[in-house]
Protein backbone atom coordinates (compact mmCIF):
# COMPACT_ATOMS: atom_id res chain seq x y z
CA UNK A 1 0.00 0.00 0.00
CA UNK A 2 1.19 3.16 -1.00
CA UNK A 3 1.07 5.90 1.97
CA UNK A 4 1.44 9.17 -0.82
CA UNK A 5 -1.56 10.95 0.06
CA UNK A 6 -4.14 12.16 -2.17
CA UNK A 7 -5.63 16.04 -1.40
CA UNK A 8 -7.87 15.45 -3.43
CA UNK A 9 -9.19 11.95 -2.02
CA UNK A 10 -8.78 13.56 0.87
CA UNK A 11 -11.43 16.08 0.16
CA UNK A 12 -13.92 14.16 -1.08
CA UNK A 13 -13.66 11.96 2.15
CA UNK A 14 -13.87 14.54 4.42
CA UNK A 15 -17.15 16.15 2.19
CA UNK A 16 -19.08 13.26 2.00
CA UNK A 17 -18.41 10.78 4.65
CA UNK A 18 -17.01 13.56 6.98
CA UNK A 19 -15.58 12.31 10.90
CA UNK A 20 -11.68 11.75 10.97
CA UNK A 21 -11.69 12.38 7.33
CA UNK A 22 -13.04 16.37 7.74
CA UNK A 23 -10.56 16.69 10.97
CA UNK A 24 -7.80 15.25 8.69
CA UNK A 25 -8.29 17.73 5.68
CA UNK A 26 -8.76 19.91 8.85
CA UNK A 27 -5.30 19.63 10.27
CA UNK A 28 -3.50 19.37 7.15
CA UNK A 29 -4.44 23.32 5.58
CA UNK A 30 -3.85 24.13 8.90
CA UNK A 31 -0.32 22.74 9.50
CA UNK A 32 0.37 24.06 5.40
CA UNK A 33 -1.10 27.29 6.40
CA UNK A 34 1.27 27.79 9.21
CA UNK A 35 4.76 26.33 7.50
CA UNK A 36 3.53 28.81 5.19
CA UNK A 37 3.84 31.33 7.72
CA UNK A 38 0.37 32.18 8.59
CA UNK A 39 0.62 32.12 12.37
CA UNK A 40 -1.80 34.07 14.48
CA UNK A 41 -4.57 33.86 11.69
CA UNK A 42 -4.26 30.07 10.84
CA UNK A 43 -6.96 29.36 12.05
CA UNK A 44 -9.48 31.54 10.79
CA UNK A 45 -7.81 31.16 7.23
CA UNK A 46 -8.30 27.51 7.67
CA UNK A 47 -12.15 28.08 8.48
CA UNK A 48 -12.50 30.58 5.38
CA UNK A 49 -10.46 27.59 3.19
CA UNK A 50 -12.83 25.01 4.01
CA UNK A 51 -16.22 27.10 3.70
CA UNK A 52 -15.29 28.28 0.26
CA UNK A 53 -14.50 24.47 -0.70
CA UNK A 54 -17.62 23.13 0.68
CA UNK A 55 -19.63 25.98 -0.91
CA UNK A 56 -18.26 24.89 -4.37
CA UNK A 57 -18.97 21.02 -3.71
CA UNK A 58 -22.72 21.12 -2.43
CA UNK A 59 -23.15 24.10 -5.25
CA UNK A 60 -21.14 22.02 -8.49
CA UNK A 61 -22.46 18.69 -7.25
CA UNK A 62 -22.61 17.81 -11.36
CA UNK A 63 -18.83 18.47 -11.40
CA UNK A 64 -16.94 17.40 -8.74
CA UNK A 65 -14.17 15.85 -10.13
CA UNK A 66 -12.77 18.93 -11.89
CA UNK A 67 -13.67 20.79 -8.50
CA UNK A 68 -10.71 18.42 -6.43
CA UNK A 69 -7.81 19.90 -7.99
CA UNK A 70 -9.28 23.30 -7.46
CA UNK A 71 -9.81 22.70 -3.70
CA UNK A 72 -5.87 22.55 -2.94
CA UNK A 73 -5.03 25.78 -5.38
CA UNK A 74 -7.70 27.80 -2.76
CA UNK A 75 -5.58 26.97 -0.05
CA UNK A 76 -2.20 27.78 -1.52
CA UNK A 77 -3.69 31.14 -2.39
CA UNK A 78 -4.91 31.82 0.78
CA UNK A 79 -1.90 30.89 2.49
CA UNK A 80 -0.07 33.06 -0.13
CA UNK A 81 -2.36 35.82 0.51
CA UNK A 82 -2.14 36.24 3.88
CA UNK A 83 1.81 36.01 3.58
CA UNK A 84 1.86 38.93 1.26
CA UNK A 85 -0.45 41.18 3.31
CA UNK A 86 2.05 40.35 6.25
CA UNK A 87 5.21 41.13 4.00
CA UNK A 88 4.25 44.43 4.00
CA UNK A 89 2.91 44.83 7.57
CA UNK A 90 6.31 43.39 8.59
CA UNK A 91 8.38 45.37 6.36
CA UNK A 92 6.93 48.72 7.76
CA UNK A 93 7.37 47.62 11.16
CA UNK A 94 10.07 45.01 11.21
CA UNK A 95 12.92 46.92 10.17
CA UNK A 96 15.16 47.38 13.18
CA UNK A 97 15.01 43.85 14.19
CA UNK A 98 15.30 41.94 10.80
CA UNK A 99 15.12 38.35 12.84
CA UNK A 100 11.94 38.94 13.87
CA UNK A 101 9.81 36.99 11.33
CA UNK A 102 6.46 35.18 11.35
CA UNK A 103 7.78 31.75 11.59
CA UNK A 104 10.02 32.88 14.06
CA UNK A 105 8.36 34.63 16.37
CA UNK A 106 5.55 32.12 17.68
CA UNK A 107 8.42 29.46 18.51
CA UNK A 108 8.41 31.82 21.50
CA UNK A 109 4.81 30.86 22.55
CA UNK A 110 4.55 27.49 21.14
CA UNK A 111 8.49 26.35 23.21
CA UNK A 112 7.85 27.71 26.60
CA UNK A 113 11.59 27.53 28.02
CA UNK A 114 10.46 26.10 31.56
CA UNK A 115 10.53 22.92 32.66
CA UNK A 116 10.75 21.62 36.51
CA UNK A 117 14.34 21.92 37.47
CA UNK A 118 14.40 18.46 38.60
CA UNK A 119 15.43 16.96 35.12
CA UNK A 120 17.58 18.99 34.86
CA UNK A 121 19.30 16.68 32.42
CA UNK A 122 16.25 16.69 30.15
CA UNK A 123 15.93 19.85 30.42
CA UNK A 124 19.26 20.92 28.98
CA UNK A 125 18.15 17.89 25.97
CA UNK A 126 14.78 19.80 25.29
CA UNK A 127 16.47 22.98 25.31
CA UNK A 128 19.31 21.35 22.81
CA UNK A 129 15.71 19.75 20.57
CA UNK A 130 14.51 23.16 20.42
CA UNK A 131 17.63 24.96 19.42
CA UNK A 132 17.42 22.63 16.76
CA UNK A 133 14.06 23.27 15.68
CA UNK A 134 14.09 26.87 15.92
CA UNK A 135 17.30 26.45 13.48
CA UNK A 136 15.01 24.60 10.90
CA UNK A 137 12.07 26.90 11.28
CA UNK A 138 14.07 29.52 10.54
CA UNK A 139 16.02 27.84 8.01
CA UNK A 140 12.46 26.63 6.31
CA UNK A 141 11.48 30.22 6.52
CA UNK A 142 14.29 31.33 3.94
CA UNK A 143 13.15 28.93 1.05
CA UNK A 144 10.93 30.46 -1.69
CA UNK A 145 7.49 30.27 -1.14
CA UNK A 146 7.01 27.78 -4.44
CA UNK A 147 9.94 25.89 -3.64
CA UNK A 148 8.51 25.77 0.33
CA UNK A 149 5.24 24.71 -0.38
CA UNK A 150 7.20 21.67 -2.74
CA UNK A 151 8.71 20.70 0.06
CA UNK A 152 5.37 20.73 2.70
CA UNK A 153 3.37 19.23 0.32
CA UNK A 154 5.17 16.43 -0.89
CA UNK A 155 7.73 15.21 1.97
CA UNK A 156 5.87 16.60 4.89
CA UNK A 157 2.53 15.92 3.79
CA UNK A 158 3.28 13.10 1.05
CA UNK A 159 1.24 14.48 -1.12
CA UNK A 160 1.31 13.07 -4.43
CA UNK A 161 3.57 15.01 -6.77
CA UNK A 162 1.55 14.58 -9.81
CA UNK A 163 -1.42 17.17 -7.48
CA UNK A 164 1.18 19.23 -6.17
CA UNK A 165 2.07 19.66 -9.72
CA UNK A 166 -1.34 20.58 -10.72
CA UNK A 167 -1.53 23.33 -7.84
CA UNK A 168 1.66 24.96 -9.51
CA UNK A 169 0.53 24.76 -13.00
CA UNK A 170 3.45 23.00 -14.25
CA UNK A 171 4.91 19.27 -14.81
CA UNK A 172 6.13 16.62 -12.32
CA UNK A 173 9.30 16.66 -13.42
CA UNK A 174 9.43 20.58 -12.32
CA UNK A 175 7.77 19.70 -8.91
CA UNK A 176 10.94 17.18 -8.07
CA UNK A 177 13.20 20.08 -9.67
CA UNK A 178 11.20 22.27 -7.06
CA UNK A 179 11.64 19.87 -3.91
CA UNK A 180 15.67 19.61 -5.13
CA UNK A 181 16.22 22.96 -4.88
CA UNK A 182 13.79 23.81 -1.86
CA UNK A 183 16.27 20.65 0.07
CA UNK A 184 19.57 23.10 -1.16
CA UNK A 185 17.92 26.10 -0.03
CA UNK A 186 16.84 24.66 3.02
CA UNK A 187 20.32 22.54 3.77
CA UNK A 188 22.58 25.95 3.03
CA UNK A 189 20.23 28.06 5.35
CA UNK A 190 20.25 25.23 8.07
CA UNK A 191 23.73 25.63 8.03
CA UNK A 192 24.85 29.10 8.18
CA UNK A 193 22.30 29.64 11.00
CA UNK A 194 23.87 26.78 13.00
CA UNK A 195 27.51 28.18 12.20
CA UNK A 196 26.22 31.63 12.81
CA UNK A 197 24.96 30.46 15.91
CA UNK A 198 27.74 28.66 17.03
CA UNK A 199 29.74 31.61 16.80
CA UNK A 200 27.34 33.36 18.86
CA UNK A 201 27.46 31.06 21.58
CA UNK A 202 31.10 30.75 21.89
CA UNK A 203 31.21 34.34 22.10
CA UNK A 204 28.90 34.56 24.91
CA UNK A 205 30.04 30.95 26.50
CA UNK A 206 34.08 30.46 26.76
CA UNK B 1 25.02 15.63 -19.38
CA UNK B 2 23.74 11.66 -19.65
CA UNK B 3 24.95 10.48 -16.37
CA UNK B 4 22.58 13.73 -14.80
CA UNK B 5 19.36 13.01 -16.86
CA UNK B 6 19.94 9.92 -15.33
CA UNK B 7 20.24 10.87 -11.82
CA UNK B 8 17.18 13.20 -12.36
CA UNK B 9 15.13 10.16 -13.65
CA UNK B 10 16.11 8.20 -9.90
CA UNK B 11 15.73 11.24 -7.97
CA UNK B 12 12.05 11.08 -8.77
CA UNK B 13 12.07 8.03 -7.17
CA UNK B 14 13.91 9.28 -4.16
CA UNK B 15 11.55 11.63 -3.48
CA UNK B 16 8.42 8.75 -3.50
CA UNK B 17 10.45 6.80 -1.62
CA UNK B 18 10.79 8.73 0.70
CA UNK B 19 7.00 9.89 1.33
CA UNK B 20 6.42 6.43 1.09
CA UNK B 21 4.75 6.79 -3.08
CA UNK B 22 6.33 3.80 -4.33
CA UNK B 23 4.59 0.36 -4.82
CA UNK B 24 6.20 -2.92 -3.78
CA UNK B 25 7.50 -3.55 -7.37
CA UNK B 26 8.39 -0.61 -7.55
CA UNK B 27 10.60 -0.58 -4.55
CA UNK B 28 12.52 -4.01 -5.36
CA UNK B 29 13.98 -2.15 -8.30
CA UNK B 30 14.80 1.02 -6.43
CA UNK B 31 16.48 -0.95 -3.55
CA UNK B 32 18.34 -2.93 -6.78
CA UNK B 33 19.97 -0.29 -7.97
CA UNK B 34 20.61 1.96 -4.85
CA UNK B 35 22.97 -1.12 -3.89
CA UNK B 36 24.90 -0.09 -6.87
CA UNK B 37 24.57 4.03 -7.14
CA UNK B 38 26.62 6.20 -4.62
CA UNK B 39 24.97 8.96 -5.94
CA UNK B 40 21.39 7.91 -5.50
CA UNK B 41 22.29 6.67 -1.38
CA UNK B 42 23.92 10.17 -1.01
CA UNK B 43 20.84 11.75 -2.06
CA UNK B 44 18.77 9.41 -0.53
CA UNK B 45 20.35 10.21 2.78
CA UNK B 46 19.93 13.80 2.30
CA UNK B 47 16.41 13.49 1.80
CA UNK B 48 15.21 11.31 4.45
CA UNK B 49 17.28 13.38 7.02
CA UNK B 50 15.00 16.83 5.31
CA UNK B 51 11.96 14.60 6.02
CA UNK B 52 12.98 13.89 9.72
CA UNK B 53 13.76 17.57 10.39
CA UNK B 54 10.96 18.54 8.88
CA UNK B 55 8.89 16.11 10.58
CA UNK B 56 10.52 17.32 13.65
CA UNK B 57 9.34 20.57 13.70
CA UNK B 58 6.03 19.63 12.94
CA UNK B 59 4.55 18.96 16.42
CA UNK B 60 5.44 22.45 17.23
CA UNK B 61 1.94 23.07 15.68
CA UNK B 62 -0.93 22.55 17.44
CA UNK B 63 -3.96 22.18 15.73
CA UNK B 64 -6.58 24.04 17.55
CA UNK B 65 -10.23 22.50 18.11
CA UNK B 66 -12.75 22.73 14.74
CA UNK B 67 -14.19 26.27 15.37
CA UNK B 68 -17.99 26.30 16.16
CA UNK B 69 -19.51 26.47 12.02
CA UNK B 70 -16.60 24.02 10.89
CA UNK B 71 -18.01 21.59 13.89
CA UNK B 72 -21.60 22.40 12.49
CA UNK B 73 -20.36 21.97 8.81
CA UNK B 74 -18.69 18.46 10.15
CA UNK B 75 -22.14 17.57 11.70
CA UNK B 76 -23.88 18.09 8.91
CA UNK B 77 -21.53 16.13 6.48
CA UNK B 78 -21.95 13.39 8.89
CA UNK B 79 -25.60 13.58 8.66
CA UNK B 80 -26.03 14.04 5.04
CA UNK B 81 -23.99 10.26 5.06
CA UNK B 82 -25.75 8.69 7.70
CA UNK B 83 -28.70 9.34 5.20
CA UNK B 84 -27.34 9.00 2.34
CA UNK B 85 -26.34 5.18 3.15
CA UNK B 86 -29.18 4.35 4.84
CA UNK B 87 -31.29 5.70 1.28
CA UNK B 88 -29.15 3.31 -0.26
CA UNK B 89 -30.01 0.24 2.32
CA UNK B 90 -33.62 0.92 1.62
CA UNK B 91 -33.55 1.73 -2.09
CA UNK B 92 -31.71 -1.24 -2.65
CA UNK B 93 -34.47 -3.98 -0.79
CA UNK B 94 -37.35 -1.65 -2.57
CA UNK B 95 -35.68 -1.86 -5.87
CA UNK B 96 -35.60 -5.55 -5.90
CA UNK B 97 -39.13 -6.16 -4.61
CA UNK B 98 -40.42 -3.02 -6.97
CA UNK B 99 -42.32 -6.08 -9.75
CA UNK B 100 -44.46 -6.82 -6.76
CA UNK B 101 -47.25 -7.99 -8.13
CA UNK B 102 -50.87 -6.80 -6.78
CA UNK B 103 -52.90 -9.22 -5.90
CA UNK B 104 -56.76 -9.66 -7.60
CA UNK B 105 -58.48 -10.08 -3.86
CA UNK B 106 -56.35 -7.52 -2.59
CA UNK B 107 -57.36 -4.92 -5.47
CA UNK B 108 -60.85 -5.64 -4.21
CA UNK B 109 -59.77 -4.27 -0.78
CA UNK B 110 -58.67 -1.19 -0.69
CA UNK B 111 -58.13 -1.22 2.89
CA UNK B 112 -55.22 -3.46 1.94
CA UNK B 113 -53.27 -0.98 0.07
CA UNK B 114 -51.20 1.44 1.89
CA UNK B 115 -51.81 5.15 -0.27
CA UNK B 116 -48.76 5.83 -2.02
CA UNK B 117 -48.84 8.98 -0.24
CA UNK B 118 -48.52 7.73 2.85
CA UNK B 119 -45.41 5.41 1.98
CA UNK B 120 -43.97 8.72 0.31
CA UNK B 121 -44.67 10.42 3.86
CA UNK B 122 -43.22 8.47 6.13
CA UNK B 123 -40.20 7.84 3.30
CA UNK B 124 -39.65 10.88 3.40
CA UNK B 125 -39.53 10.95 6.72
CA UNK B 126 -37.14 9.02 7.03
CA UNK B 127 -35.02 9.78 4.57
CA UNK B 128 -34.94 13.58 5.10
CA UNK B 129 -35.12 16.10 2.57
CA UNK B 130 -35.11 15.94 -0.82
CA UNK B 131 -36.07 11.82 -1.36
CA UNK B 132 -39.52 13.02 -1.47
CA UNK B 133 -38.68 13.10 -5.55
CA UNK B 134 -38.18 9.62 -5.66
CA UNK B 135 -41.72 8.30 -5.81
CA UNK B 136 -42.18 4.81 -4.97
CA UNK B 137 -44.74 2.83 -6.48
CA UNK B 138 -45.34 -0.13 -4.23
CA UNK B 139 -48.37 -1.47 -3.41
CA UNK B 140 -48.04 -3.66 0.01
CA UNK B 141 -50.49 -5.72 2.02
CA UNK B 142 -49.83 -5.61 5.50
CA UNK B 143 -49.33 -9.04 7.60
CA UNK B 144 -52.00 -10.07 10.19
CA UNK B 145 -54.56 -7.90 8.86
CA UNK B 146 -57.19 -10.90 8.76
CA UNK B 147 -56.54 -12.01 11.92
CA UNK B 148 -58.11 -9.02 13.83
CA UNK B 149 -61.67 -9.19 11.16
CA UNK B 150 -61.24 -13.03 11.72
CA UNK B 151 -61.63 -12.86 15.28
CA UNK B 152 -65.11 -11.02 14.55
CA UNK B 153 -65.83 -13.51 11.73
CA UNK B 154 -64.87 -15.98 14.10
CA UNK B 155 -68.13 -15.94 15.97
CA UNK B 156 -70.59 -16.10 13.16
CA UNK B 157 -68.44 -18.54 11.17
CA UNK B 158 -70.41 -21.07 12.54
CA UNK B 159 -73.49 -20.12 11.10
CA UNK B 160 -72.08 -19.60 7.73
CA UNK B 161 -71.11 -22.88 7.88
CA UNK B 162 -74.17 -23.78 8.38
CA UNK B 163 -75.78 -21.88 5.93
CA UNK B 164 -73.34 -22.90 3.33
CA UNK B 165 -74.03 -26.54 3.71
CA UNK B 166 -77.26 -25.56 2.76
CA UNK B 167 -76.30 -23.76 -0.27
CA UNK B 168 -75.75 -20.65 0.52
CA UNK B 169 -73.63 -18.63 -2.08
CA UNK B 170 -73.24 -15.70 0.03
CA UNK B 171 -72.64 -17.17 2.79
CA UNK B 172 -69.66 -19.14 1.48
CA UNK B 173 -68.31 -16.11 -0.55
CA UNK B 174 -67.74 -14.68 3.21
CA UNK B 175 -66.38 -17.76 4.41
CA UNK B 176 -63.87 -17.56 1.19
CA UNK B 177 -62.61 -13.84 1.98
CA UNK B 178 -62.41 -14.82 5.66
CA UNK B 179 -60.26 -17.80 4.69
CA UNK B 180 -58.27 -17.21 1.18
CA UNK B 181 -54.91 -15.53 2.92
CA UNK B 182 -54.91 -17.88 5.05
CA UNK B 183 -55.23 -20.96 2.84
CA UNK B 184 -53.37 -19.32 0.10
CA UNK B 185 -50.23 -18.64 2.52
CA UNK B 186 -50.51 -22.10 3.58
CA UNK B 187 -50.09 -23.19 0.00
CA UNK B 188 -48.01 -20.67 -0.85
CA UNK B 189 -45.00 -21.66 1.58
CA UNK B 190 -45.90 -25.39 0.48
CA UNK B 191 -45.18 -24.54 -3.32
CA UNK B 192 -42.71 -22.31 -3.79
CA UNK B 193 -44.89 -21.04 -6.56
CA UNK B 194 -46.78 -18.02 -6.64
CA UNK B 195 -49.42 -18.66 -9.93
CA UNK B 196 -49.53 -21.91 -8.88
CA UNK B 197 -50.37 -21.67 -5.11
CA UNK B 198 -53.28 -18.90 -6.68
CA UNK B 199 -54.92 -21.40 -8.50
CA UNK B 200 -54.64 -24.66 -5.94
CA UNK B 201 -56.11 -21.98 -3.20
CA UNK B 202 -59.02 -21.75 -6.27
CA UNK B 203 -59.02 -25.76 -6.50
CA UNK B 204 -58.94 -25.90 -2.25
CA UNK B 205 -62.15 -23.77 -2.43
CA UNK B 206 -64.18 -25.07 -5.35
CA UNK B 207 -63.77 -28.36 -3.61
CA UNK B 208 -64.62 -27.14 -0.18
CA UNK B 209 -67.45 -25.71 -2.09
CA UNK B 210 -68.38 -29.07 -4.04
CA UNK B 211 -67.95 -31.05 -0.67
CA UNK B 212 -70.43 -28.86 1.14
CA UNK B 213 -73.18 -28.57 -1.22
CA UNK B 214 -73.28 -31.98 -2.20
CA UNK B 215 -72.23 -33.96 0.80
CA UNK B 216 -73.00 -31.67 3.55
CA UNK B 217 -72.76 -35.13 5.89
CA UNK B 218 -69.22 -35.27 5.40
CA UNK B 219 -68.30 -31.41 6.31
CA UNK B 220 -67.28 -31.30 9.76
CA UNK B 221 -68.79 -29.08 12.57
CA UNK B 222 -67.30 -24.86 12.75
CA UNK B 223 -65.00 -25.86 15.00
CA UNK B 224 -63.05 -27.99 12.94
CA UNK B 225 -64.21 -25.90 9.36
CA UNK B 226 -60.41 -24.77 9.26
CA UNK B 227 -58.52 -27.86 10.01
CA UNK B 228 -60.96 -28.93 7.50
CA UNK B 229 -59.92 -26.57 4.65
CA UNK B 230 -56.62 -27.10 5.38
CA UNK B 231 -56.96 -31.19 4.77
CA UNK B 232 -58.38 -30.14 1.66
CA UNK B 233 -55.60 -27.83 0.46
CA UNK B 234 -53.10 -30.41 1.83
CA UNK B 235 -54.48 -33.31 -0.52
CA UNK B 236 -54.85 -30.84 -3.13
CA UNK B 237 -51.11 -30.23 -2.56
CA UNK B 238 -50.73 -34.01 -2.72
CA UNK B 239 -52.48 -34.22 -5.94
CA UNK B 240 -49.96 -31.50 -7.40
CA UNK B 241 -47.14 -32.58 -6.21
CA UNK B 242 -47.71 -36.03 -7.95
CA UNK B 243 -48.14 -33.64 -11.25
CA UNK B 244 -45.31 -31.87 -10.94
CA UNK B 245 -43.05 -34.50 -10.14
CA UNK B 246 -43.36 -36.06 -13.67
CA UNK B 247 -41.97 -32.71 -14.64
CA UNK B 248 -39.37 -32.51 -12.10
CA UNK B 249 -40.38 -29.62 -10.59
CA UNK B 250 -39.53 -30.31 -6.15
CA UNK B 251 -41.76 -29.66 -3.46
CA UNK B 252 -41.34 -29.99 0.18
CA UNK B 253 -43.81 -31.77 2.28
CA UNK B 254 -41.80 -31.78 5.27
CA UNK B 255 -43.44 -29.63 7.68
CA UNK B 256 -46.31 -30.86 9.60
CA UNK B 257 -49.20 -28.57 8.64
CA UNK B 258 -50.42 -29.24 12.01
CA UNK B 259 -47.12 -28.04 14.17
CA UNK B 260 -47.35 -25.04 11.55
CA UNK B 261 -51.18 -24.34 12.48
CA UNK B 262 -50.69 -24.22 16.39
CA UNK B 263 -47.29 -22.46 16.37
CA UNK B 264 -47.89 -18.54 15.39
CA UNK B 265 -43.97 -18.14 15.69
CA UNK B 266 -43.14 -20.90 13.00
CA UNK B 267 -46.24 -20.11 11.29
CA UNK B 268 -44.85 -16.27 10.59
CA UNK B 269 -40.89 -17.33 9.90
CA UNK B 270 -42.35 -19.60 7.38
CA UNK B 271 -44.39 -16.82 6.15
CA UNK B 272 -41.76 -14.68 5.43
CA UNK B 273 -40.85 -16.85 2.55
CA UNK B 274 -43.28 -15.11 -0.04
CA UNK B 275 -42.29 -12.28 -2.10
CA UNK B 276 -45.24 -9.80 -1.05
CA UNK B 277 -44.52 -10.56 2.61
CA UNK B 278 -40.35 -10.11 1.75
CA UNK B 279 -41.94 -6.49 0.57
CA UNK B 280 -43.79 -5.86 3.67
CA UNK B 281 -41.21 -7.00 6.30
CA UNK B 282 -38.81 -4.81 4.10
CA UNK B 283 -40.95 -1.79 4.25
CA UNK B 284 -41.36 -2.44 8.17
CA UNK B 285 -37.30 -2.36 8.55
CA UNK B 286 -37.17 0.27 6.73
CA UNK B 287 -40.11 1.61 9.10
CA UNK B 288 -37.96 0.49 11.85
CA UNK B 289 -34.96 1.83 10.92
CA UNK B 290 -36.05 5.80 10.46
CA UNK B 291 -37.23 5.61 14.30
CA UNK B 292 -33.30 4.49 15.18
CA UNK B 293 -31.42 7.79 16.70
CA UNK B 294 -29.41 8.57 13.77
CA UNK B 295 -25.88 7.69 15.14
CA UNK B 296 -26.83 4.74 16.59
CA UNK B 297 -28.35 4.20 12.61
CA UNK B 298 -25.02 4.52 11.24
CA UNK B 299 -22.96 2.18 13.07
CA UNK B 300 -25.80 -0.32 12.25
CA UNK B 301 -25.68 -0.12 8.71
CA UNK B 302 -21.80 -0.23 8.82
CA UNK B 303 -21.42 -3.40 11.19
CA UNK B 304 -24.17 -4.53 8.58
CA UNK B 305 -21.45 -3.89 5.34
CA UNK B 306 -19.09 -5.43 7.51
CA UNK B 307 -17.20 -2.71 8.35
CA UNK B 308 -15.18 -3.44 12.19
CA UNK B 309 -16.05 -1.75 15.72
CA UNK B 310 -12.54 0.17 15.02
CA UNK B 311 -13.48 1.32 11.51
CA UNK B 312 -16.90 2.70 12.50
CA UNK B 313 -15.42 4.36 15.10
CA UNK B 314 -12.74 5.99 12.96
CA UNK B 315 -15.18 6.93 10.42
CA UNK B 316 -18.04 7.88 12.77
CA UNK B 317 -15.14 10.02 15.36
CA UNK B 318 -16.03 8.28 18.64
CA UNK B 319 -14.67 5.25 20.49
CA UNK B 320 -14.48 1.90 19.60
CA UNK B 321 -16.60 0.98 22.83
CA UNK B 322 -19.39 3.58 21.72
CA UNK B 323 -19.40 1.75 18.35
CA UNK B 324 -19.81 -1.39 20.28
CA UNK B 325 -22.70 0.26 22.36
CA UNK B 326 -24.12 1.98 19.90
CA UNK B 327 -24.67 -0.73 17.20
CA UNK B 328 -26.14 -3.33 20.61
CA UNK B 329 -28.65 -0.65 21.46
CA UNK B 330 -29.28 0.02 18.03
CA UNK B 331 -29.86 -3.49 17.12
CA UNK B 332 -32.28 -3.35 20.21
CA UNK B 333 -33.96 -0.36 19.14
CA UNK B 334 -34.06 -1.82 15.53
CA UNK B 335 -35.69 -5.23 17.02
CA UNK B 336 -38.63 -3.48 19.04
CA UNK B 337 -39.44 -0.91 16.36
CA UNK B 338 -39.98 -3.61 13.79
CA UNK B 339 -41.77 -6.13 16.94
CA UNK B 340 -44.23 -2.88 17.22
CA UNK B 341 -45.07 -1.82 13.58
CA UNK B 342 -45.16 -5.70 12.91
CA UNK B 343 -48.17 -6.28 15.49
CA UNK B 344 -49.61 -3.00 14.89
CA UNK B 345 -49.29 -1.84 10.87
Amino acid sequence: MSSEKSFEDLVEQAFTVGGQAFDDLNKLIYCFLRFMGNHSDAEDVTQETLLIIWQRWEADVRDRSSLKPWALQVAYHKAIDHLRRRRVALSLYAVNDPDDSPLYEFLAVICPEELPEEHLEQQEEYLEQQKVRQLIWKALEEVPDVHRSCLILRIMQSIKAKEVARLHGCSVRQIERYVKQGKEEFNAALEHHTSKLQIAERRLGR
Amino acid sequence: MNQQSLYDEWEEKIVARVTGGLDAEERILFDQHIESCVHCVQELQEYELLSHRLHSIEKDIVVPALSPKLLELKQKIAQNHIQEQAQQVVEQALVQEKGTILFEEEATNPSKIRSEKELERKYGMFCGNGVGEKTLSLEVTQPGLHSSTAVKEDSSESQLVELARRGDREAFATLYECNFNRVYRYLRVKIRDEQASQDLCQETFMRAWQNLSQAPNRVPNEVSFKPWLYAIARRIIIDYVRQEAKIGKSISLEQDDVELQANPQMQRALIVMGPEEQVIQRELVALALGQIAPLRLASLLMKAEGFSYEQIASRLAITPRSARDSISKGRKELRDAFLSLAEDP
